[in-house]
Order: structure tokens, then sequence, then C-alpha cells
């Protein structure tokens, strides 16, 4: 099955629910037999595929795989949601419910440094809430207390935000960069800069000093 | 700054620092390794000594991420794979911050799994001496989500995209043609033309430059970072 659906995604850019199907059907039962090999780059190019060219019955049938495959292909399958939300903005509102409930199961994670590219893949699933159209802030403000923080903010901070509204996105920036400023991070605040003159160039000066003032 | 772990030190590996294998144990002594190995730190250590076990991400076929460790029989079934390999020098930059440490690993991350299915006309290795290329591999120009990266190069495509060059790579020597037989004598896939090598030793040379990086020696002689030269040099350490 895996080398003809491996054919079928490499070679095919058209939509195969059935296919898909079987597949995540056949992943599922590999994840649950202690022992397997599981074929991590495999489950990349599935979700690869589904970002090109996946549909709705696609999303609900890989939605419930989120909470369980958390492994080290855990960034390149959420950033390949991410890329299938933008090409499909329904796809976010189908994962949403489960996105948000892993987002709950990293946040309270006891060990974030355990986990492969903590503030990168927490960074993506706040991208996926936010595409769905929900409301992140609270999200965002939950980070405060959180010992990364920072680095998830910055992470996000660097997405390309446009499903975001202005008034969150400055006071995204706002924060970040009076953050990196307080840690002296002042290369990395430097570049936060430089997204908020390409996103709000008129809230440029604004953000600057009230930003500067708090720090 | 670098960490000489043959010369007896013990010290921290943080996220992101780049490890490098310069020597190989034979007996109780230490030669040097002909051309270094490079990765990056996937997992920080408080406190790592030599022939301790490390979890790196590195380009070997394809960017993976493996425990490194020295004396072990390998084992690639296991998850991360366990391989014979030692971290006996690391390198880390004082200027770096722990922002650009998570961008570092987010770029490192981003081409695992990103091996082209198996069928047989995609590439059995992503592995290439030559020009760096993050979207492409110059023998496979059809291939999908193929890259084409040394172990070295690879360390240094993260830092550079993380704001963080490591070394002026634009400067560098053309790769010289004793170098150039023992690639091709172990079969490593090779660009036919004069191409700036970037080498372990020269990234070794640029973390023991921080903070003056990008690195290019003031001498203009870029000899001293050669690999052969720089790990005997690394080797000579008085041991503790």
């Amino acid at each position: 099955l895996i080398s003809i659906a491996s054919e079928h995604f490499s070679r095919s850019r058209a939509p195969n629910s059935p296919l898909v199907a079987a597949v995540i059907d056949a992943l599922q039962a590999i994840h649950r037999s202690p022992g397997e090999n599981w074929p991590g780059a495999f489950v990349v190019e599935v979700f690869r595929f589904l970002a090109i060219a996946g549909n709705e019955e696609d999303a609900e049938r890989v939605a419930s795989c989120i909470l369980t495959w958390t492994g080290l292909e855990q960034t390149a399958l959420l950033e390949s949601l991410a890329a299938w939300s933008i090409r499909t903005p329904s796809i976010a509102s189908v994962l949403s419910e489960v996105v948000r409930q892993r987002w709950i199961e990293l946040y309270r994670e006891q060990n974030p440094q355990s986990i492969d590219n903590y503030p990168g893949v927490a960074a993506t699933l706040l991208e996926l809430v936010a595409r769905s159209g929900s409301d992140v802030v609270p999200e965002l403000r939950a980070l405060d207390a959180h010992s990364l923080g920072l680095r998830i903010l910055y992470q996000f901070a660097q997405r390309e935000l446009a499903f975001v509204p202005d008034r969150v996105v400055a006071d995204l920036y706002r924060t970040v960069f009076q953050l990196l400023i307080r840690a002296r991070q002042i290369q990395s605040a430097t570049h936060v800069l430089g997204y908020i003159a390409r996103r709000l160039p008129d809230s440029y000066e604004e953000i600057l000093r009230t930003a500067l003032s708090a720090s | 700054m670098i960490s000489n772990f043959i010369s007896g030190v013990r010290a921290e590996l943080r996220l992101a620092d780049a490890v490098f294998q310069v020597s190989i144990k034979t007996g109780n002594d230490r030669v040097v390794r002909p051309f270094g190995h490079a990765g990056l730190v996937a997992v920080a250590k408080s406190l790592h000594g030599l022939e301790e076990e490390v979890v790196v991400y590195h380009m070997s076929s394809f960017v993976e991420k493996d425990r490194w460790a020295d004396g072990v029989s390998e084992d690639m079934s296991a998850s991360p794979r366990l391989i014979k390999c030692c971290v006996d020098v690391a390198g880390s930059l004082q200027s770096i911050e722990d922002a650009q440490r998570d961008d570092i690993i987010r770029t490192a991350l981003g081409f695992f799994a990103t091996r082209p299915s198996k069928l047989a006309e995609r590439p059995h290795s992503c592995f290439w001496l030559g020009p760096a290329d993050a979207s492409g591999h110059p023998l496979h120009p059809s291939a999908e989500n193929a890259y084409a990266f040394s172990c070295a190069t690879y360390v240094h495509h993260c830092y550079e995209r993380a704001g963080k060059a490591l070394v002026q790579t634009a400067d560098l020597p053309f790769i010289e043609d004793d170098e150039r037989r023992t690639f091709e004598e172990q079969r490593l896939p090779i660009f036919a033309g004069p191409f700036r090598r970037l080498g372990c030793g020269h990234l070794i040379c640029a973390f023991e430059a921080d903070p003056k990086i990008p690195f290019k020696p003031e001498s203009g002689d870029w000899r001293p970072c050669k690999d052969a030269v720089l790990f005997a040099r690394l080797l000579s350490f008085p041991r503790s």
C-alpha cells in the first residue's frame, strides 16, 4: 500500500480520497502496533500530498492523527496542514477543534524541552488556530506564564499573519519586541522591527515608542 | 568558542550548537579523521564529555536525527538511530540569541523527512559536495523535495538562515586535487567543476573566531583551517 500510495502521491496531483482513507487507516494500525517501524518520511509525504490535493473529507480523516502522531515529523506535518489551510481555508475550521486540543496538550507539557522544535510546533498550532477564524488572543496571553513564551511568540511573529487582525498583530509585535529587548536579544528584536515595517508601516513609530517606553 | 573534548574538558552543549567528529579512536589513542563530520545539537546537555552520547541533526544521505556515540554497536532500527560517531569538538557562538537557536532548529528540521519517495528513479541520497542547494539536487533535477548538502554546508545553511553566517563562503579556497581524489575514491557525489569547498575545519575556525563572523582569515591564508591541519592541531592539545 505504501509503495502504491508513494507512487500516486509523488506523481499525481489529483484528489484521491479512497486512497488517502486506506493509507490513514493503515498508518493508524502501524501506530497502534508496538515494535512496528514508524514510516515517518512517508507520513510527511502523505501530508504534503494533502496540502496540494486534499479535500474536507480528507481533513476529517486526518484530524484525529494530529493528537496521536506527535513524533519528530510533527513540524513537517503541521506545516503541511498550515499550507493546506492556506489553499483551502475551510480546512482550518474542520481541524479547529483537534488543533486547539493539541495546543492545550502541548501548552501543559511538563517537559517542553523534550519535544523537537517545541517553539516552532507551538507557533504552527497557533497559526492553525488563527486560520480557523478563532480569536487567538487568549492563547497569546496565556504565553505570559509559559517558560518558553517568548520563544513561541517570536516563532509565531515570523509567520505570514495576513489572517490575524491588525490590532492583534500590532499587540503581538509590541509584546515580542519588548520581551526581546528585556531579554537583550537585540538581533532578534531588530528582525521584528522589519516585520512591523512591512506589515504595519503606519503604526511603526507608535509600536516602537510604546514598546521602548515600557521596556 | 570551541570545546575540545579530546583534551579532556567537559562542557555544556546547547540547542543548535555545532558538533564535530574530527578524530577516530584506535585502541587507546585517537588519530585524525580524514574528513570531519558535522551536525547540530538536537537535545541540549548540561555536561558532555568525549565518547558520551549526543542527539544530533546531521546530513548523511539525508538529513537525520541520530544519536552519536563512540564505541557502540550501531542500531539503525532504534529511534533515533544509534550511530557510531563521536562528538569530540563542539562550537558555540557567544553572540547567538535563544530566538536564533530556535530559528536554526526550525530550518534544520525543515529538511527532515523531505526525502523523496522510495521509487527507483528518485535519488538514493541527497548528499552533495559542491555548492549547497536547499531546493533541489543537481544530479536529480526533476526530484521534488530534494536538497543538496554536505554535512558542513547543511550546518552552515541552517546558521545562515538564522542570520548567523559562519564563514565568508565566497572567499573560501577552491577544492584541491588531492581532496577531490579522496572524495572520488569514496564514491561521494561531487561537483565536477571547481568549487569553493566548505569543510568542517572552516566551521571550527569560525567558532574560534566568534564574534568575528562571518569568518575569513585576516591573513587571507585558509591553510590553518584545512581539515587535516586543524584536526591535527586539535588532537595535539595536552590531554588531562
